[in-house]
Order: C-alpha cells, then sequence, then structure tokens
C-alpha cells in the first residue's frame, strides 16, 4: 500500500521530523481505512491536503479548531499512538528528568508556536481550495 | 434434574451469591457466557521498563487495534476498557446483547467474572444515610460486609472518611501515596479545619488492592501494568473467587451458554438459553433463580420471559464529573513510573444540598497518547504538552448521587433489541464549583470551567429497574430480599434492586446484598 506508506511518513515527519519506521507505517497501513469508513464525505479532500500540504501540521490545527476535516485530526491521534509503542520513541512521550525550567520555555514558545501555526493554516486550506 | 439454585451471571453478585450459598452447604448451578482473556502479553515488571526495551505494540495497541477503539468508533471508553488484554471483558457484546442507545451509553460484559475485570476496585461500605428508601440496614448488611473484606482483601485506613466508609475492621494498610496525592494530602492536613467546617474531607480509598500479601495472593508492586493485564493478583476480582468455588466444589460452572428467559408452573422454573458454541437452545430445571446477569441483562430477561415490550423500566447511574487538578511545581518533573496509577485519594463533600464523593486519579498508567487530544495546540506542541504536563495533573473523578431529574430507561423491543434513553444529565455547577474552590485549597490549580461532564451511563454503576421495595406492589418491584413480584422462586440480586444509588460506587454493598439474598434463600431451602 505505497499510498499509505507515504501519507504515514507525511504525518510521522510532521510530529517526529524523521522518516516513518516500517513497522509504524504498516500498521498505520492496516488500520487506516477503517477510519476513513467513519468520515467517508472527507476521504478524498483529506488525501489531497496530505498529498499537497507542504505544512500539515498548520493545516490540522486549524482544521480541528473550526470543526473541518474531523478525518485529518483522527489519522494524526492514530499516529500518536501508534508511535507510542516503539521504544525508540519511549523519550518522545515519556520524561524521564526533572526539566522544570525546560517544561516552562517550551510551553510557553508551544502557544505562540500554535498561533502562528494556525495562521499558516487558514492560508493553506484556501490556497488548496483554490 | 432439578437444581435447587440457578445462578445467572458471574460477575461481582453473581460470585458474592455463590459464596453466600457455599456458606450454607447449597451448591449452585452457576450458568454464563464466560469469556476469558485471549491472549498474555507476558510483562512481569514495570510498565515502563518493559516499553522501554521492547516493541509494545501488542501490550498497548492490540493486532485488532482494540487500543485505538475510541478512535475508530468515535466513543469514549475508560481506558482500562480499550487495553487489548482487556478486550475480553467487552468481547462480543453487540451480538450478544443487542442495544439501541438514545443518550445512554450502557457497558456491559459477558466475561468470566464480568465488568469488575477492568474496575477501579473501589469497594466502599453505605452508611445509614445513604440507603434511604431501601428496606436494608447496614446491620443487616455488616456480617457479609466483614466476610467480603476478609475475601478480598481491602485497603484503606482509619481516617477522617471513616465515618463516610463505614468499619475500618479487617482492612490491610493504605497503598502508598504518589507525589502529588501525597502534597494534595499534606496541605488538606494544614487546612483541615476550614475544609471540615465547609464539609470538605479527605482520606484514604478503599480499594481491592493488596497493600500487603493476603489470601495466597502477592502485594502490589508499584508497577503501572495493571491497567493492560487480565490477571494481576494483587487487584481482586470475582473471577479469583469463582475459581476458588470451582477448585472446592463449592459451585457447578457451565460457560458458554446465553440464559434469555425462564418460565415459572409450580415451583418449578425452566431456564431457557442458548449455547454459543453450536446455537442449540438449552433448558435447565430449578427451584431458585438467581438473577446476577448485571441490571442491564437481568431486566432484559425478566421482561423478555414476560413478553414485555411495552414497559420502560427505570434506570440511574451515577452522574459523573471529570476536574483537572494541575500542580504547577510538577509541571517538567519526571514521570513517576512507580507511581500506583490507580485512586489515590478520596474527598468527600458533605454540603448541606447534598454529598458528592471525589476520588483523586493518578494518571501514571494510560498510554501517553490518551492526554494528546485534551491539549487544544498543534501536534507537535501536543506532544510537548503531553510530555511535560501530563506528569502535573492528577483528576478528580466527581460522583453525584442519582436522582428523579436524571432518570433513564430501559425497554425491549420485539426484535429483542433492548433500548436505553436518557437525556443528558443535569449537574449542579454552583457544588462544582464549591468542590472546585475546596480543591484549590488543597494546592491544586483547578476550575469548573474546565471540568468535563460525562455522558450518562459513564460511571457503570447502573441500578433501579426492579427495585427492593417493603411491600412490592408493582410486577417489576421485588421484596427486601429480592424476590419478583408475582414470580415463585425468581430473585434478582444485582444492582436492579437499588432505587437509589449514593454518591459512591456501590460494587461492595451490592456484593453485599447479593450474598444477604443467598443466606435467605439457603434458609428457605434448608427449611423445605
Amino acid at each position: 500500500m505505497p499510498e499509505f506508506r507515504n501519507e504515514a511518513d507525511k504525518i510521522y515527519r510532521c510530529l517526529f521530523e524523521k522518516t516513518v519506521p516500517d513497522d509504524v507505517a504498516e500498521r498505520y497501513s492496516q488500520v487506516i481505512e477503517r477510519i476513513e469508513r467513519i468520515y467517508p464525505d472527507d476521504v478524498r479532500d483529506v488525501r489531497k491536503c496530505i498529498e499537497q500540504c507542504k505544512d500539515l501540521e498548520a493545516l490540522e490545527i486549524y482544521a480541528r479548531h473550526t470543526g473541518k476535516l474531523p478525518l485529518l485530526s483522527a489519522k494524526f491521534k492514530i499516529m500518536v499512538f501508534l508511535a507510542e509503542t516503539l521504544p525508540e520513541n519511549y523519550g518522545q512521550y515519556i520524561n524521564e528528568r526533572d526539566r522544570v525550567f525546560l517544561a516552562y520555555i517550551l510551553l510557553g514558545t508551544s502557544v505562540i508556536r500554535t498561533a502562528f501555526k494556525f495562521i499558516r493554516g487558514a492560508i493553506a486550506i484556501r490556497v488548496l481550495r483554490q | 434434574m432439578i437444581h435447587d439454585v440457578i445462578i445467572v451471571g458471574s460477575g461481582a453478585t453473581g460470585i458474592a451469591s455463590a459464596l453466600g450459598f457455599s456458606e450454607s452447604g447449597i451448591v449452585p448451578l452457576m450458568l454464563d457466557v464466560g469469556k476469558v482473556p485471549a491472549k498474555r502479553s507476558g510483562i512481569d515488571g514495570n510498565f515502563y521498563d518493559h516499553r522501554k526495551k521492547n516493541d509494545s505494540f501488542n501490550l498497548m495497541i492490540g493486532p485488532e487495534y482494540e487500543g485505538l477503539y475510541n478512535i475508530l468508533n468515535n466513543t469514549s471508553l475508560p481506558p482500562k476498557l480499550t487495553a487489548p488484554e482487556m478486550s475480553f471483558v467487552t468481547e462480543d457484546n453487540a451480538e450478544l446483547s443487542r442495544t439501541r442507545e438514545e443518550g445512554f451509553t450502557a457497558m456491559q460484559s459477558f466475561a468470566r467474572g464480568g465488568l469488575a475485570n477492568a474496575w477501579g476496585a473501589g469497594l466502599y461500605r453505605c452508611v445509614s444515610d445513604e440507603l434511604k428508601d431501601m428496606p436494608l440496614s447496614v446491620e443487616e448488611l455488616a456480617p457479609y460486609y466483614e466476610m467480603l473484606t476478609q475475601e478480598v482483601g481491602i485497603s484503606g485506613d482509619s481516617d477522617d472518611l471513616a465515618s463516610f466508609f463505614g468499619s475500618v475492621d479487617g482492612l490491610l494498610p493504605p497503598l502508598n501515596l504518589s507525589l502529588k496525592a501525597e502534597r494534595l494530602y499534606s496541605k488538606y492536613h494544614k487546612k483541615r479545619d476550614g475544609l471540615n467546617k465547609n464539609g470538605v474531607y479527605a482520606g484514604r480509598p478503599r480499594l481491592g488492592v493488596l497493600s500487603r500479601n493476603h489470601g495466597g495472593r502477592r502485594a502490589y508492586m508499584y508497577q503501572n501494568n495493571d491497567m493492560w493485564l487480565s490477571d494481576t493478583p494483587f487487584l481482586y476480582t470475582p473471577a479469583m473467587t469463582l475459581q476458588k468455588l470451582i477448585d472446592k466444589q463449592a459451585v457447578n460452572y457451565e460457560s458458554g451458554i446465553l440464559v434469555q428467559r425462564w418460565s415459572g408452573d409450580q415451583g418449578e422454573i425452566t431456564v431457557y438459553g442458548r449455547r454459543l458454541s453450536d446455537g442449540i437452545e438449552v433448558e435447565y430445571k430449578c427451584r431458585n433463580l438467581v438473577l446476577a446477569a448485571g441490571t442491564i441483562n437481568s431486566s432484559k430477561i425478566v421482561l423478555r420471559s414476560r413478553s414485555d415490550f411495552s414497559t420502560e423500566l427505570p434506570l440511574i447511574d451515577n452522574p459523573l464529573v471529570q476536574l483537572p487538578l494541575l500542580f504547577p511545581s510538577f509541571v517538567g518533573k519526571k514521570l513517576e513510573t512507580a507511581a500506583a496509577g490507580m485512586t489515590n485519594l478520596n474527598v468527600i463533600f458533605n454540603f448541606p444540598e447534598q454529598r458528592l464523593q471525589g476520588s483523586v486519579i493518578e494518571l501514571t498508567s494510560p498510554a501517553r497518547s490518551v492526554f494528546y487530544e485534551m491539549f487544544p495546540l498543534a501536534a507537535r506542541d501536543n506532544l510537548r504538552c503531553m510530555k511535560f504536563l501530563s506528569t502535573s495533573v492528577l483528576v478528580l473523578f466527581l460522583y453525584f448521587e442519582s436522582n428523579r431529574e436524571n432518570l433513564s430507561s430501559v425497554r425491549l423491543r420485539e426484535d429483542s433489541v433492548l433500548t436505553l434513553k436518557s437525556k443528558a444529565y443535569s449537574f449542579n455547577r454552583k457544588l462544582i464549583s464549591r468542590a472546585a474552590k475546596a480543591m484549590r485549597k488543597m494546592g491544586a490549580l483547578t476550575s469548573s470551567r474546565i471540568a468535563r461532564y460525562s455522558a450518562p451511563g459513564y460511571a457503570i454503576h447502573y441500578a433501579g429497574t426492579l427495585p427492593m421495595k417493603e411491600v412490592p406492589e408493582g410486577p417489576y418491584e421485588c421484596d427486601k430480599y429480592g424476590r419478583l413480584n408475582m414470580e415463585e422462586g425468581v430473585y434478582i440480586s444485582d444492582g436492579s434492586l437499588f432505587s437509589y444509588i449514593p454518591a459512591k460506587n456501590i460494587s461492595f454493598t451490592l456484593m453485599a446484598n447479593s450474598m444477604r439474598i443467598a443466606n435467605y434463600i439457603s434458609k428457605r431451602i434448608r427449611r423445605s
């Protein structure tokens, strides 16, 4: 299923800035049609977005907050769950040492980054619709 | 062959009933679907140590993608019920008991041991004012509470909550608190007088989790694996007692049978069921039938036996609100991988209007991904929040008592589909604000504005369909020993009997009541 491998890779890169591991891509491919059945109206648009959009994360945050393309957010969630099971991602999910100061800095910048992504997402969705 | 007693169901009340009969030397036949766990993930250590070294796909997601159940079905089951090894608890529910849910989320189980396989093991006695409208007293339940305390092994403490949770006799020491719970509890003690003056009391929960070895089972090891495994010896499930009773030949257990209805004729009851292996209809005969199939299923069996497709039976549940409690000094702290990932503390809000019970739950057991969608940020930022903020959060499950305003209903249709109807529960938001204020006094950052209101049925404390009355009048009422009105020898022995649920988990009271009913039936059998 090459198209799902490609899709898995794009979402995984968004989350972790790395190529998707084979195991995760395969598991993603096996389950993704099940989630597409829940949102049949979104399938074509979401596949097009994933294929064409350069900043998928921006598109997803905009879509999530405006109630659009729930399938896209569901695909992100599935990837988050699948990726957590790999030992190599352990540190991405579990905080293994006290980093209080860093945490506050990161959380502060996350809010600013999200606002920026939201605006980018709004622009991206308009471009895609044209 | 005519059995003295047939028990339907092997959940908490079915097993308590069997235990009650075994005290009198009566050997009942137990009919059950009896689903069992299909697979073993094989971890026997700390959940997090395991994950560092191993691909945990089979443990956390599962080959059938059970771990993604909520995403794939757009639902919000508690995380424990979506753990792959726990999938047997709800396996084949849709086929075995077809339901139409209109605003009410119904959880049923056809597993050996019932829904209790996935419970939080909160086992609280009721106190006198919590049995209102019931032809039942705490004194009548006391000996059964005591026997069950021995059987289960319950940890707890003699603290400020003793007057709300009843006798402390026979309790094992409480479990260790997580660091955040410890902080909360020490703040409570510092501000205790003021909080008590406002009706707020905190203390340790009563849990069916062993703090030390008990009855041949080993103590809890703080490894956070209990949410993921189906056979943890330290966390009591009724299936443990069932196995003991089978080994002692104190019960004849027949699994793979779905009981559908009964008919009675001059003191002889015929129970009709379907053998699931080949679909063949089977019959059993008995003099006493004890329905302990869980509120929803027992109601279905009763309605079907009477071919009643029009009556709407009342259904109650505890309305539930989840209130996140943030501890700013724990943001960015390392995750406490050896904490007890379950209820650490209870808080009673004894307000003049009504009493609420809060369970303060440590969140170290679920996958971190569960928290991903709770934050409103961009995907990668949500991952950061999940990692750094989830270490600083506890959640308060705030239970409300059942009330007439939040009444749901059950009706059986002619095509055997059970219709469960409810409108959205109404909550007294002022009480939630006051509870949040008290939690802030205990050092947690929270507000009623971030409360999550659970849908009807989410608490999974169903009751009230076949209420117990001093003098039963209607056909769907029972006498004080659970005997269904207008039936000879048919007893109800589960939550169906309780027309009111206080703001607490009443599983322990249901179990004690079930033993009490078994004791009564045993005496009648001996007399005859």
